[in-house]
Order: structure tokens, then C-alpha cells, then sequence
């Protein structure tokens, strides 16, 4: 582990605030007023240096396409943020492949591969990660989806992970893919939801299909799809499964790709919305008493706004029209569009993707994992997304898509995104790659978010956010209390308000086969110097604080 | 099937039309465009579905007349006819330059632009529609949805009262006086206007009780709105019509 560094440590003021003020370091450059979007890419120098595996390349099966996922953990609990790399194998022998890899944040953006000290040994073929406390001992913990039974790593706090799958009761062997924690019962502890995608096997693949007359790879149709799973979380280190319980088997199986879970209709309840490839998205609302009704159709989540059933992938949330429900946005499949479902009321859903801009634009385009975030640190959400074609064969004259893709970025203009392309963006984001899963999070505590992307069957790449220092707080929740195991407040919302302005976000880790930064993260306006914000704590409970300091990092513990 | 004047050839743009997932046959009468009688055979066959042949029939024929704009405007409308607007466009593109008067294509240029995600492009196409054929109802319910994309939403509106003006009196056109009517309803859920969303939609269902993205988007109305029996009836109607499109696309054996 590394030493603490100054400015990761934390000091529990009134609020329990870390003021870390200008913490940035070598990085630091003169504050500017001008919002900047731009980023740099980083291979080497951050000394990352895996290129993943999925099967062969080019795809030949649909077991190979989805990628490894990537997960945000702050392992040694040094105030930064680490990354665990799911790796995948090869269809000639899905349990043993290269294996994957743990890196030690050591900051300046430069990273350490820790795995084989961090005693991990997972060379299964895995897909996606959740990371979280779930034994409430004050340190995260990681979740593996695999292709074969999935893995659960307890974080022994010494910098070591060991494998306490079979103990805790975790180890479906079906085909996972994303999954997320959350205290779905609001015990406390982090209950833990698996998407699983269909029935495949490696040593019997299926044989071919069309796409747009184009011989390709099989699949999802013809495969049987397969039902996710429900886990509570029993508080003595044991799961168990309570899907048919829960009321989650009452949806048909699916097709499931992505997962988040939080509380769309501010119930004091979590729920779990499951992307699905090319079938309708579910949205298992929480009844309360470990009950769950899906509500995708009825809510009109399920399907875009023809009733069109989407080969959803990635799953961004953010408050888009600022009325205090969580919109989603999911990206979907080439020549459809990505979707925008704004959260009406917290019930009811509607696509809205035109509206924001995000429509046509998207259409030559298959897009994985995205997010929003105030990149250029001016008070509002941009959307940042990864694309790529599952077909090897894509090109746009036999699909209208090609295989390898640019990144889509946009900047919030007003009420609409405009999709940027000069080149400040970065050379990256203007370049054509296989990217899949993405992590978003402030790697290097200069104040704005970086991003960790990952290429099937190619590089882990950093992009720094470039940023010359605009004005931006952060707030990373602690809930300490003895009947608490849930510390960082996943499923929590804090809100943000000040002179003229309010901001909203929702503490998560799902996505795309990927966990994200469990902390808030808010651009700000230049002349804002403090903040009120009220915490809602995913049991509802409500917590005000009149003034944070702003460009802090700020540690809120619940009272 | 006479083919002096290109009476019919519009009807092949339901093909483009991505309101319902539903391409068929053409149903309407549309301004006429003279097509040079050796091409009829080919049009012909696109008609019949017979694309493969007719793309190597009309190949031939640019081999031989390199400059027939009409020639590269079945070229293209071959791969229209196949969703694949890639290899569609570049052929529209060199119709549209070596017979900038022959308006049909523009209107399929204009969706080959539209579903490559160009939407200024797709715009400006069939503005030059509307400009030699402006009574081409279609054309504006294209203007209407691109209106829509751009958050435009009192243009998007004229456009689609437009479309269901010009197609309304014409029995043939009431599928596409029908999808006008579903993308009011889209219109008036953005602004909130629920009831006159409902009417909208309903409409559109009466005409065309095939549309299952109308009564997808009714039944969310009709729940919104607290009409959960009509709103499960609605939704009843958009499974049933939206699984018999299915079956009659074919679904995909093992794929997408």
C-alpha cells in the first residue's frame, strides 16, 4: 500500500467536511473562467500496460465481443481511486486466460500493477464489476461477473483480496455480465443484484446468422436468454438468493447487459433498472419488504418512443431537466438512435432524446458505456460515450456502421447537447477504436473527472481531463453509524444549491459491466464560492448542510 | 403497369419511413416524374422486390449510359429498398447531379440522409423536394420529424398539419395521414398536452389500426392520464400488431 499522501487525508470538521482546497498538486494551472473540454490520452507513461483479451480478434462468437469490464475501487483506502480490470479468455479455454489485473492509483496518474501481491488469481473469462463494502468492514470489496461462476473478493484491509465466493453464496455459474450493490431492503447492508445474458456454450458454439444480409456471429436471438438474480444480504458474510421471491422472475428472462440501482421515484426505496440487448429494458420497482414489481412497459422505460425494443448497453444517470428525478440515457445498437427517457414524475418515463439533441446523430453509431459529468467544470452534465460494432464485418457500406468508432462527446448547450469534434477535444476522442467499458472518476485530485477506458482486444487508456482549473466540489459520503454497512452511501442523492443554480446527482457504481467513482462530483460556476446541499440518504433520510466550501473534496458522514 | 409517368414510384418511400417499422407497399398517387422508358423494366423489378436483378440490370444500363441520373437513381433506390443507405447515398447523390429535375430524388435522398444520422443533409433534400413537387405530403411529415429532432416544435407541427392536409381527401395516403397524426401525439406529450395527445393518437390508430408505435405511445398517454383499463387495451393492440410485423419481416433466427 502506498502512504498516505497530504492531500488524501481527510480532517472531520462540523460536517465531517475534508478541505483539500487547491489540492492539486504538480497538475495545478491558473483557475480559468472558460469552460474547456479536452482530453489526453495516456498509455504508457500511466503504466497500465495490458492489453485485454475476448476471444480472438476478430470476433468470431458473441462471447467475445462484450469486453472486460473496469471498476473504480480505492482498495487501500489511500483517498484515491484504484482500478480493477476484468479480463476475459479465449473460446479454446474460457477458465484460463491471462487473467485480471489490479492497479495501485500511486497519483500523477501512474499506476501499479498490484495483482499478484493483492494475492487475486482470477484468470476465468470476466466480464463485469461491482465494487462494494459488503461486509461492512470499512474497506471495498470487488464482485466479478464471469462467463462461469462469478467471484467475490473480500478486501482483507493488508492489500489483499481473497476469494470467498463459495462462503458467501455468490457464485452463479450462468453468463454475467453487469452487475451492481445496493441496500435494497434498506437494512443496511449492500444487497447485490447480477444481470446474466444468455445460454452460450464456448465448446459448442452456434453457427452463423445475417445482419443486413452480411453472414456474422449468432446471437442474442436464437440463444435462450437467462434470468437475473437477486441477492440479500444476510449481514454475516452470506447472500442469498431471493429472485423468485423478490418478484424478479415475474419478468420474462432477458438478454441483460447493464444494471443500476437507485431510487428513481424517491420512495426511501432502491430500485434496479436492468438494460437488455435487443428486447425491452426492465425496471423492477421496489415495493418495499424485499418486493419488486417490473414496471418497464408501464412506465414507459422499457422501450424508446415507438415501442421500439433496444439493444440497450451503456446506462448514464443524471437529472437532464433539472425537476429532481433521475433521467436515464442508454445507448443502443447502430442504425437506432440512443435514448434519452427523462423521469417524469418519478413513475413515468418519456423518451425525450429529440429533444435533447441526442437523437439522428447517433444512428451510424453501437455505443457501450457512457456517462454524464461536468467535464469542462461549467455547472452542467456533458455526456461522454464509447462505440464500436459488435460485427467484425461492419463498414458503413454493408451495415451503415463501421467496426471500430469514435467516442461520442457532448457538451450541454442550454437545454440541448451539442456534440463536439474540434480537435482540443483530444486526438482520442477523434479517433476510431473497439472501446467498450469506461470508468469515470477524478484520478489525479486536480478537481475535474478523468476517464479509464478500455479497447476489446487492445489497450487500458487514461484519458486526462485537461482542464486548466475551473471551479468544482466533491462530496464523498461516509455512513459510519454501527448499524450501518453500507459506508459510502450508495443509493444516496445530494443536492446542490446556490445563488441561481441547483445540481442534483445520484451516488451509484453500475453501468456497463462497470463501477464508477462512489462520490458526487459538480462543476460549478466561477462565482460560486459556497454551496447548501442536502443530503437524502438511501433509507430517506435527510441531512442539511448550509455551507461547503467549494474546488474541496469533501468527506460528508451522516449524522 | 404503366410507367410513363412516375405516378407510383413514390409509393416505394414507405420503405424509408421508420414511423412504424412497417415498410410496405406503396399505397398513393404523387406528383409525376417522367421515367425513361428503358428503365421501366428495371423499376419493375425493384417493384417486385427482385433487387439483385435489378441492380445488375440497371449496372448494365450505366455501362452503357454512365450519365443517366434516372439509372444511378434505381441504383440507388435497390439499396433503399435494403436498408443499406450507405451504399445508397453516393447514387442519389450523382442522380441528383445529372438530373437535378427528376424530384423523386431528393425525397429518397432525403431519408438515405435521415437514417445516416445527416440531419442538414436529409433537410436540405427535401426542401428540394417540396421546391419541384410541393405537394408531396410526405416530404413535409420528413421536414416535420427533422423539425422535431431540432427541438423545433411549431415547425414540426406545420409540417405534419401539412402532410395530413395534402394526403387527407386521397384514400390510398390514410396510413401516411395516419403517421402524421402519431407524431402530433408525439408533439403534443412534449408539450405536455396529454389530451390532445390521446386525440391524436387515437386517430391515427382509426386509420391505420396496424400502428402499433401509436398505440405503444397511447397507452403511456392513457396510464399518464389514468385510464389504466383503456391504457391495457391500447397496449394489447400494440403487442398484437407489433408481433404480427414481426412475423411477417421474419424474425431472426439467430441474430438481430
Amino acid at each position: 500500500m502506498s502512504p498516505l499522501r497530504p492531500c488524501a487525508q481527510f480532517s472531520c470538521l462540523a460536517v465531517c467536511a475534508a478541505l483539500l482546497a487547491n489540492c492539486a498538486g504538480e497538475d495545478s494551472q491558473a483557475p480559468s473562467n472558460e469552460p474547456v473540454l479536452g482530453f489526453s490520452t495516456l498509455l504508457g507513461e500511466t503504466s497500465i500496460n495490458l492489453t485485454t483479451t475476448s476471444g480472438t480478434q476478430p470476433s468470431t462468437q458473441i462471447l467475445e465481443v462484450n469486453g472486460g469490464g473496469l471498476g473504480l475501487i480505492d482498495f487501500d483506502n489511500d483517498g484515491d481511486l484504484d482500478l480493477f480490470v476484468a479480463n476475459g479468455a479465449t473460446l479454446s479455454d474460457p477458465e484460463n486466460g491471462p487473467g485480471s489485473r489490479l492497479y495501485e492509483n500511486l497519483g500523477g496518474l501512474r499506476f501499479k500493477d498490484v495483482t499478484g501481491a493483492a494475492g487475486i488469481h482470477l484468470t476465468r473469462w470476466a466480464m463485469g464489476v461491482a465494487v462494494g463494502d459488503y461486509d461492512g468492514d470499512g474497506l471495498d470489496d470487488l464482485y466479478v461477473t464471469c462467463y462461469g461462476p462469478n467471484v467475490l473478493l473480500r478486501n482483507d484491509g493488508e492489500g489483499r483480496f481473497a476469494d470467498v465466493t463459495k462462503r458467501a453464496g455468490v457464485g452463479d455459474s450462468r453468463w454475467g455480465t453487469s452487475c451492481a450493490f445496493g441496500d435494497i431492503d434498506n437494512d443496511g447492508d449492500l444487497d447485490l443484484f447480477v444481470v446474466n445474458y444468455l445460454e452460450f456454450d464456448a465448446a459448442n458454439p452456434p453457427g452463423r446468422s445475417h445482419f443486413k444480409g452480411v453472414e456474422v456471429m449468432a446471437g442474442p436471438h436464437g440463444l435462450p436468454a437467462q434470468h437475473d438474480i437477486l441477492y440479500e444480504n444476510l449481514g454475516d458474510g452470506t447472500f442469498r438468493d431471493i429472485t423468485a421471491a423478490a418478484g424478479c422472475l415475474a419478468a420474462q428472462p432477458g438478454y441483460g447487459l447493464g444494471v443500476i440501482i437507485i431510487d428513481f421515484d424517491a420512495d426511501g426505496r432502491q430500485d434496479i433498472f436492468v438494460g437488455n440487448d435487443s428486447m425491452t429494458n426492465f425496471l423492477f420497482h421496489n415495493l418495499g419488504a424485499k418486493r419488486f414489481e417490473e414496471r418497464g412497459v408501464f412506465s414507459g422505460i422499457a422501450a424508446n418512443i415507438d415501442g421500439g425494443e433496444q439493444a440497450t448497453m451503456g446506462i448514464a444517470v443524471a437529472d437532464v431537466d433539472a425537476n429532481g428525478y433521475p433521467d436515464l440515457f442508454t445507448t443502443n445498437f447502430s442504425s437506432d438512435t440512443n435514448t434519452l427517457h427523462l423521469s417524469l414524475d418519478g413513475t413515468f418515463f418519456d423518451d425525450r432524446t429529440q429533444q435533447f439533441g441526442l437523437a439522428l446523430t447517433s444512428r451510424p453509431y453501437l455505443g457501450w458505456s457512457c456517462g454524464f459529468f461536468d467535464f469542462d467544470l461549467d455547472g452542467d452534465e456533458d455526456l461522454l460515450m464509447f462505440n464500436s460494432h459488435v460485427y467484425p464485418q461492419a463498414t458503413m457500406d454493408a451495415m451503415d456502421s463501421d467496426y471500430e468508432q469514435t467516442p461520442l462527446l457532448f457538451e450541454r448547450d442550454g437545454g440541448r447537447f451539442a456534440r463536439r469534434t474540434e480537435p482540443q477535444i483530444g486526438s482520442f476522442l477523434n479517433e476510431r477504436h473497439r472501446d467498450r467499458a469506461a470508468v469515470f472518476g477524478d484520478l489525479d485530485h486536480d478537481g475535474d473527472i478523468d476517464v479509464i477506458v478500455s479497447e476489446l482486444n487492445g489497450p487500458i487508456r487514461v484519458l486526462r481531463n485537461d482542464h486548466p482549473g475551473g471551479n468544482w466540489l466533491s462530496i464523498e459520503l461516509r455512513d459510519e453509524r454501527e448499524t450501518s454497512r453500507n459506508h459510502r452511501g450508495l443509493g444516496s442523492r445530494i443536492e446542490l444549491t446556490y445563488p441561481n443554480g441547483a445540481q442534483r446527482r445520484w451516488i451509484y457504481t453500475g453501468g456497463y459491466q462497470a463501477s464508477i467513482a462512489p462520490y458526487a462530483h459538480f462543476g460549478l460556476p466561477a462565482d460560486v464560492i459556497d454551496v447548501a446541499t442536502v443530503i437524502v440518504w438511501p433509507d430517506g433520510y435527510t441531512q442539511r448542510i448550509e455551507s461547503l466550501q467549494t474546488k474541496t473534496r469533501h468527506v460528508i458522514r451522516r449524522q | 403497369m404503366n410507367l410513363g409517368t412516375l405516378a407510383v414510384m413514390l409509393l416505394l418511400m414507405a420503405a424509408g419511413c421508420r414511423d412504424q417499422g412497417d415498410p410496405g407497399q406503396a399505397t398513393a398517387d404523387a406528383p409525376s416524374a417522367t421515367l425513361n422508358p428503358d428503365l421501366e423494366p428495371i423499376f419493375a423489378l425493384i417493384s417486385q422486390n427482385q433487387l439483385g436483378l435489378a441492380r445488375d440490370r440497371v449496372t448494365g444500363y450505366l455501362q452503357q449510359n454512365p450519365d443517366s441520373g434516372q439509372a444511378q437513381f434505381l441504383l440507388g433506390l435497390t439499396y433503399h429498398r435494403e436498408k443499406r443507405y450507405a451504399l445508397a447515398r453516393p447514387h442519389f447523390a450523382k442522380a441528383a447531379e445529372f438530373s437535378p429535375q427528376f424530384h423523386p430524388t431528393y425525397h429518397f435522398f432525403g431519408w438515405c440522409l435521415y437514417y445516416l444520422g445527416e440531419t442538414e443533409q436529409a433537410r436540405t433534400a427535401f426542401q428540394e423536394h417540396l421546391r419541384l413537387a410541393p405537394t408531396e405530403g410526405d416530404s413535409h411529415f420528413a421536414l416535420g420529424l427533422l423539425a422535431m429532432d431540432a427541438d423545433q416544435l411549431d415547425e414540426a407541427e406545420r409540417r405534419f398539419r401539412k402532410a395530413i392536409d395534402l394526403q387527407s381527401d386521397n384514400p390510398r395516403r390514410q396510413r401516411d395521414v395516419a403517421k402524421a397524426h402519431a407524431r402530433l401525439g408525439d408533439l403534443y406529450i412534449r408539450r405536455e398536452q396529454l389530451e390532445s395527445a390521446k386525440i391524436h393518437l387515437q386517430t391515427a390508430t382509426n386509420l391505420w389500426p396496424q400502428h402499433y408505435a401509436a398505440y405503444y405511445k397511447l397507452h403511456l398517454v392513457l396510464n399518464r392520464l389514468g385510464e389504466p383499463k383503456a391504457a391495457e387495451e391500447a397496449f394489447q393492440q400494440y403487442r398484437l400488431w407489433q408481433q404480427r410485423a414481426e412475423q411477417r419481416r421474419g424474425l431472426p433466427g439467430q441474430g438481430r
